[in-house]
């Protein structure tokens, strides 16, 4: 299976994106996210594909990659946009043919479609050019604040940490469990039809076992090299803001203030 | 929170991750492939109960965030939190959260039989209630079309529910369950 899973979806470059805190990046994209939700008219639409797209020429990654990270939203999108087609109230563009079109509906599919493409055209280039560690550094300390309503936030940082440095140990009990199975004459992928059913507890169970044994003895190790409750912990690695974080979060407020004015400039006209 | 707690959720989402890599069954009937992706949601549930549950699913979401490739197929990232799938993501929270509160509760008279209602009616029903209307509200088409694009996805669910409760009765004495009953 995969080796390097470390790495996420990350792509290696020098470029502007890559080089800010991952904090500023992951603030800006939730904030453009939630006002993504507002957009209803051909000029925040325009503004919104201007940030996202100056966003991806700014990244320099590779196109094909971009366009992988929209492959899981392409069937849903299509049904989507077909729905609206036919769906939506309105005059028809061809009255009495059977395909009943409304110049509404394009509207609308169209509408729907393309804010889901800015959404996670925005989402897939933050791990395409941020670390998945750096961003668990990121998440900690933006909700450092949460400590002070009881939230476990070292915690949850340890959490995080254990998962993906055991995700390839995992792997390997898979392959060496598959592996075992199949000397003794048990392929479980050359199973067919119910007994494969079957065939996966033969796997799940022996690794389950696994899992829970190399719990018990890391939840020793950590409690033996005095960890406690994580408060109070130092960092190997710390984040810094620099000049050109102010300056990414300055663009992107402008252009989420525009968004706003935009949208209350139609609601007003609308009233 | 105990260092085990912690120990426990953290490896069984790392866990998770590793059962969305197996290879996926094919039934012949329907076009989706069996993944063992939910099958590790409703174990988290099962056999963690409620709490280390929840938390395990906590964390597998947010390394989905992180952009590991983590969920069947290899796929990861915000977009997927962001897009029209997320409300099935953010379903096996709440998931695994009810299937451990009702596994603890009927720890001490388990049967296998009731295991497997429970990862119905939660690890199934409830997924599909929470997914289908999130789907439709994102990309705004009515419940039903997402309704019914999820009976295909009921058969090998229903499955996965059975070898759920199958794996925890085979492995109940070694769960963390058992420790908190005291038994």
């Amino acid at each position: 299976m995969k080796d390097n899973i470390m790495l996420g979806q990350y792509i290696p470059s020098d470029s502007v994106l890559h080089r800010l805190d991952p904090r500023t990046k992951l603030l800006s994209m939730l904030t453009f996210t939630i006002c993504s939700l507002l957009l209803n008219n051909y000029g925040g639409y325009a503004i919104a594909s201007v940030f996202v797209g100056s966003q991806l020429l700014l990244s320099r990654v590779p196109l094909r990659n971009l366009l992988r990270g929209l492959k899981p939203v392409v069937l849903i999108l299509s049904f989507t946009f077909v729905y609206h087609l036919f769906f939506t109230p309105g005059t028809p563009l061809w009255p009495g043919s059977a395909f009943k079109v409304t110049e509404a509906g394009i509207e609308k599919g169209l509408f729907v479609v393309w804010r889901i493409l800015l959404l996670v055209s925005l989402a897939s280039l933050l791990t395409l050019t941020t670390k998945p560690l750096d961003l668990a550094k990121a998440l900690e300390q933006l909700l450092k604040p949460l400590s002070r309503w009881g939230v476990p936030v070292e915690a949850i940082a340890l959490m995080l940490v254990i998962a993906v440095r055991f995700i390839p140990a995992i792997i390997q009990e898979v392959d060496r469990i598959m592996l075992a199975q199949r000397a003794r004459g048990y392929d479980i992928i050359a199973i067919k039809g119910h007994k494969r059913v079957f065939a996966y507890l033969s796997l799940v169970v022996p690794l389950l076992i696994t899992t829970v044994q190399r719990a018990e003895q890391l939840a020793m190790t950590i409690d033996a090299r005095a960890y406690g409750t994580g408060r109070g912990r130092t960092s190997y690695r710390e984040l810094r803001l620099s000049r050109m974080d102010y300056t990414a979060g300055g663009v992107t407020l402008a252009y989420v203030l525009l968004l706003l004015y935009l949208y209350l400039n139609m609601t007003i006209a609308l009233d | 929170m105990k260092t085990k707690e912690l120990v426990y959720a953290a490896l069984f989402a790392a866990l998770i991750a590793v059962l969305g890599m197996i290879p996926p069954l094919p039934l012949g009937f329907i076009p989706v492939p069996v993944t063992a992706q939910t099958l590790g949601v409703m174990l988290a549930g099962c056999f963690l109960g409620r709490r280390m549950g929840t938390l395990s699913l906590v964390v597998f979401i947010i390394l989905i965030a992180l952009g590991l490739p983590v969920l069947t197929g290899g796929r990861g990232g915000l977009a997927l939190l962001v897009g029209p799938s997320s409300g099935y993501i953010f379903s096996w929270l709440v998931a695994a959260g009810f299937i451990g509160w009702c596994s603890e509760k009927i720890w001490r008279r388990v049967r296998i039989w009731k295991l497997i209602a429970v990862n119905l009616i939660f690890g199934v029903l409830l997924v599909n209630l929470i997914g289908a209307p999130v789907m439709a509200l994102i990309t705004d088409t009515p419940v039903w079309t997402g309704l019914i694009g999820a009976l295909a996805f009921l058969p090998g669910d229903m499955i996965k529910a059975v070898i759920a409760a199958v794996i925890t009765m085979q492995l109940k004495e070694i769960s963390p369950i058992e420790d908190q009953a005291g038994v």
